[in-house]
């Protein structure tokens, strides 16, 4: 009599498992309007994403902590039942966690592809390790709270908690916590936000186009954002202020691309908004008013096959550019390829044919 | 014996925090050479001075090390515009104080509610996140009584110290923590020895147009002496004209303090323990008038004690008469070294006073921190006026400061303001400067019978006035203002004028613990002593008689180097002499 | 185990199974606001609208005050509750009193000739029972100024409009500043 009870016990817990497990897998592969989004905190994310490029992909192929299926998703479910049980935080003190941030940025890897090699060859892929423990850079510049404006700005913590201060002046920096050695500083939410209106497949760039060389993009791309650590959100790109800049006193013609007010953000200049100054990429001379993205192909930042997009065809000399005394073909060279100009080759006077506009 | 059976529960191995995470462990509380009560602009220096002279320090500050990371250009959330909150602290719930104005009740009031004259309460403390001038008094600061004569309702008294006996430690100060300026300049600078050690600031947009102007006029204009750098130094970046300066700590930490220059200094010497979040509540005086030690909350809340040989107190002038005043003892009934009744009087601010200009062009270019001209010509020695204030333009404006700042019979709401706030945001010049006050005896700190903060301890209360001079100098000086911006070519200007109401105190919070020969009408001797205790001294704001027409910081400093110089040379074992 | 145990079991693991769906319901709130209710929150953006008005540039509705004054009300400034309930409350009957309409309904100059009234604590004791009208409308105002001109961060001050409105760099842009020590 009692082996029986036990079994019917066991059977129905057994069941209730099965029904509870596939009833959590299915809960969290639906629909968010009728599961999560019948709260309304999370409404407005959800809202956002209905209507963003990524309307079709269900919340669960990018947030892969909470929404997964395994004990690690529960354990941050529960987290999230008792916080939000217990501690009452209010809506906007709802944030990601690096740990979060970095694991949806490396599910963006699994569709696009491209982009994130792109982004893993170039300087943006760039390392905790290879930003803090640079003992010489270091030296230099003391590392203070505003470097992680631009790179780590997702680090929860400060410079005090990120690095150890090494016993002698110049050797050896070392972080805290040694495992972040290998994590990325500017993972890809820094730059771009899933959540906002925009049409399922954006335009890509047409660099044939000589608009789009010297002006950039005009149509806009929404997802493109700046992350504010100082205010932990995203702005949209073409919401950043467009700076002016200015070359001694004269102001400078600067592109309209959204994307040029992003990349200021981090290469930026001094008070005075002088181009060249600072981390100022600002392109003066030959190349003014041209956009980043005509020469430095997003993700990667490579230009090194850029100058045939617009030369010889817009170029005023008919030579070669590619073999000019610029930084582009020797990175000694005096004339810094985003502000050389005729005059620094040609110092008497250029005719008008070939003055720059 | 009583003090280890008090000081059974040791600190629960809270680290020293030093600039990054070299963590050391924290000794247990046994006796030290030396306390000092608020890390701030006095209490940084001494501790400096003593550990770097073999006293063993502990240095207790109520706050934390300040995280720059929290708040940043946040406007209402800032230490000048304390709309949301503090930043840079005290705890706005469990920090209250009381304030009586004239003819009204009692109000309680939090630091961010107006009122409350809240410095800050952090490691460098105010010296974090001010506005960063650097002024030496002028001679006849240090001695306005024997200039002007008596003033009539007032306690204005000349120092027992002269500018002579400060000049050193001023030069100590600005070369220790950084000060950048040229005194050249200035006709009405008092002599030195050295000069600055860094070069001063340019002038932004507004100073260059206020500097003609006034050289019109024949007045003196010269570029404002800060303590920031304007070339890298001690380690640390230049200046880079952050639009959000003063109320905010740096991005860069260009801003000279005490937590970025003094307190690491003294930390690296091994000699000075740090104790932050630890609330000092009462000093201990024994049956024969010597301090033995301090009461304080840890930061989990536990009651502790840690004695000493000598005490300082750096709370400014607020907390430390409030320090004092809780202080009471067999000797000392009313509070320590309060037997004649002058702990808590005499409290003095500066009233701000300056006018306003509006141009036909963008005359501000919002460049950090925006002051950057000053006047002294009217600091001494005008027709009718005791003493006068400093001018300068004013540092930058942020928006929501902004909305209250309109000519007279301007909208204060509605389509009018919101299109003056977008058209003239880059259009309005100002200057001020603080003015001398005429210090008052029943402008005062007291401990409230009733009203007691998170720890259980009376709170402060603010009661008083201000003299009615006050209100005279201010018109005066903002007139001058107004005549330097209209040569300037504003088209319509208007006076703010200052110095009503009271009772004063503020951010440059003083003269509550003054110095004086007489120990029936003062508090501290010459060297911060308190009279009647041989081994308490207070370093900070309260023992200034007077506030001067400058920011006070340099002040303090200097004040800093003046006091722990002096006990530093003559601690002798462990009976202070 | 006996045949009414089991039963009993099944019965609460049913119910316990069930009430997890109604979960969502039991959190689910009345309105998007945490202090005012829908009717209030109608009043406070007309008043804000008026104290902050649309033109050239955005205005107070556009920025979102409403939530900034929300948030403020139920956290650090809930003191300030019962000045806004009483508030609300006369201003709403006054103006039915008056007009036969609510505060938000009356046309643009109509309000501001009220709020006008109020600022000059034109309005007796019996138009204005609790407090003092220029007191409630200045607390208003610097809410609205706060709201507008203050950081996103807060709840107003949507994607800083009133930065660029004006013309002042947000995100500032701080150059990194190179130095050799």
């Amino acid at each position: 009599m009692k082996l029986k009870s036990v079994a019917f016990i066991l059977l129905f817990t057994f069941i209730g498992l099965i029904l509870l497990f596939g009833g959590y897998a299915q809960w969290n592969s639906a629909n968010p309007k009728k599961t999560c989004a019948s709260c309304h905190e999370i409404s407005p994310s959800v809202n956002d994403w209905q209507t963003s490029a990524h309307r079709n992909i269900r919340c669960i192929e990018c947030h892969g902590t909470a929404l997964g299926n395994g004990i690690h998703s529960m354990k941050e479910k529960a987290n999230m039942v008792f916080t939000h049980l217990g501690e009452k935080k209010q809506p906007e003190e709802i944030r990601m966690t690096e740990k979060q941030v970095l694991e949806i940025s490396g599910k963006c890897a699994k569709c696009h592809q491209s982009e994130y090699a792109k982004w893993q060859s170039g300087g943006h892929s760039a390392t905790y390790a290879d930003i803090f423990m640079n003992g010489k850079h270091n030296q230099e510049e003391t590392p203070y709270w505003g470097c992680l404006r631009c790179h780590g700005m997702f680090y929860e913590g400060n410079i005090k908690t990120l690095l150890q201060k090494p016993e002698k002046a110049d050797g050896p920096w070392k972080l805290t916590d040694m495992k972040k050695a290998t994590e990325p500083t500017m993972p890809c939410l820094a730059c771009h936000t899933v959540h906002t209106e925009n049409e399922v497949l954006g335009r890509p760039l047409r660099l044939d186009i000589p608009k789009e060389i010297f002006y950039g993009r005009s149509s806009r791309n929404p997802s493109i954002t700046w992350y504010i650590r100082a205010d932990r959100r995203h702005l949209q790109a073409d919401k950043l202020m467009k700076i002016t800049m200015f070359d001694k006193d004269q102001a400078v013609q600067v592109s309209d691309d959204p994307a040029n007010k992003l990349c200021v953000q981090c290469h930026s200049p001094n008070f005075k908004h002088q181009t060249g100054s600072e981390d100022d990429r600002t392109p003066t001379g030959v190349h003014e008013g041209i956009s980043c993205l005509a020469c430095h192909v997003p993700h990667s930042n490579d230009a090194h096959n850029s100058c045939k997009n617009c030369h010889p065809g817009f170029s005023n000399c008919g030579l070669d550019v590619t073999k000019m005394n610029t930084t582009f073909a020797d990175i000694n060279s005096p004339n810094n390829i985003h502000s050389v100009s005729c005059s620094n080759c040609h110092k008497d006077k250029v005719s008008g044919k070939f003055r720059k506009k | 014996m009583t003090i280890r059976s008090l000081s059974a529960k040791t600190d629960t191995g809270h680290s020293v925090q030093s600039q990054y995470s070299v963590y050391r462990k924290i000794m247990a509380n046994k006796h030290v050479n030396a306390i000092v009560v608020g890390a701030g602009a006095g209490g940084g220096i001494v501790a400096k001075e003593l550990a770097t002279n073999g006293l063993s320090v502990v240095l207790f500050e109520r706050g934390e090390w300040p995280d720059y990371d929290e708040h940043p250009n946040d406007e209402l959330i800032s230490q000048r515009t304390e709309v949301l909150g503090s930043p840079f602290g005290p705890d706005h719930i469990k920090n209250p104080r009381t304030v009586t104005y004239k003819g009204g009740g009692k109000q309680i009031v939090t630091p961010i509610r107006g009122g409350y004259s809240n410095n800050a309460a952090c490691v460098g403390s105010g010296t974090v996140s001010y506005g960063a001038m650097a002024w030496r008094f002028m001679e006849e600061d240090f001695k306005l009584k024997t200039v002007y004569g008596h003033v009539e309702g007032s306690t204005l008294e000349d120092w027992p110290v002269s500018y002579e006996d400060l000049e050193p430690c001023y030069e100590k100060a600005e070369w220790e923590i950084g000060v950048s300026g040229d005194d050249t300049q200035n006709p009405f600078a008092p002599p030195r020895k050295k000069k600055q050690p860094m070069p001063p600031f340019e002038y932004n947009q507004e100073a260059k147009v206020l500097y003609e102007a006034s050289k019109r006029l024949g007045l003196h204009p010269f570029p404002l002496p800060m303590l920031r750098n304007s070339i890298p130094n001690n380690g640390r970046a230049a200046c880079i004209r952050n639009r959000t300066c003063c109320g905010f700590a740096c991005p860069v930490d260009a801003k000279n303090g005490t937590q970025n220059t003094v307190i690491p200094i003294a930390i690296s010497t091994g000699n000075c323990e740090l104790r932050t979040a630890c609330k000092v509540v009462e000093i201990m005086i024994d049956d024969r008038g010597k301090a033995t030690g301090v009461k304080y909350f840890d930061r989990n809340d536990q009651a502790q004690i840690q004695t000493a040989d000598v005490i300082v107190v750096s709370g400014a002038a607020i907390e430390t008469a409030r320090l004092l005043l809780n202080s009471k003892s067999k000797l000392f009934p009313n509070g320590a070294g309060n037997n004649y009744d002058w702990v808590g009087r005499n409290l003095q601010g500066h009233a701000y006073t300056g006018a306003y200009g509006l141009f036909d062009y963008d005359i501000l270019d919002f460049s950090g921190p925006g002051a950057t001209v000053a006047w002294c010509d009217f600091n001494h020695h005008n027709p009718g006026i005791i003493g006068g204030g400093l001018l300068a333009n004013e540092f930058n404006r942020l928006p929501y400061l902004y909305t209250n700042i309109r000519p007279p019979g301007s909208a204060r709401w509605g389509k009018g303001h919101k299109e003056f706030q977008r058209s003239m945001y880059h259009r309005t010049a100002q200057v001020v400067g603080p003015i001398q006050e005429m210090p008052m005896y029943e402008s005062r700190v007291t401990v409230d019978p009733e009203v007691k903060d998170f720890w259980g301890i009376p709170v402060a209360s603010l009661s008083g006035e201000r003299h009615r001079l006050d209100h005279e100098h201010c018109k005066f000086l903002s007139g001058k203002a107004e005549e330097i911006l209209k040569e300037a070519g504003a088209y319509q200007t208007w006076q703010s004028v200052g110095g009503q109401g009271g009772p004063s105190g503020g951010q440059h919070q003083n003269g509550t613990a003054r110095m004086g020969n007489d120990k029936k009408t003062s508090v501290v001797n010459k060297y911060g002593q308190v009279h009647e205790i041989d081994n308490l001294f207070v370093a900070d704001g309260s023992i200034m008689v007077s506030g001067g027409g400058f920011n006070p910081a340099l002040t303090i400093m200097a004040l800093g180097y003046w006091v722990g110089g002096y006990i530093a040379k003559n601690f002798a074992g462990t009976k202070f002499k | 185990m006996t045949t009414s145990n089991r039963r009993n079991f099944i019965k609460s693991a049913s119910l316990a199974f069930g009430s997890v769906l109604l979960f969502p319901s039991c959190l689910k709130q009345k309105s998007g606001y945490r202090f005012f209710t829908p009717e209030e929150s109608l009043c406070i953006i007309a008043v804000c609208e008026q104290i902050i008005p649309k033109d050239e540039s955005p205005g107070a509705t556009d920025a979102g005050v409403i939530y900034y004054i929300d948030r403020q009300l139920s956290g650090i400034f809930h003191y300030d509750q019962e000045t806004y309930r009483n508030g609300i409350k006369n201003l709403q009957e006054y103006t039915a009193k008056k007009h036969g309409k609510t505060f938000e309904n009356l046309i643009f100059d109509e309000q501001t000739k009220l709020l006008i009234m109020l600022e000059s604590n034109q309005l007796n004791e019996t138009d204005w029972p609790q407090g003092k009208p220029a007191d409630f409308f200045n607390l208003v105002r610097s809410h609205t100024m706060q709201g507008f001109y203050g950081s996103p961060i807060h709840g107003g001050n949507k994607d800083y409009m009133s930065f660029e409105m004006l013309r002042i760099d947000y995100p500032l842009v701080i150059g990194q500043n190179r130095y050799r020590t």
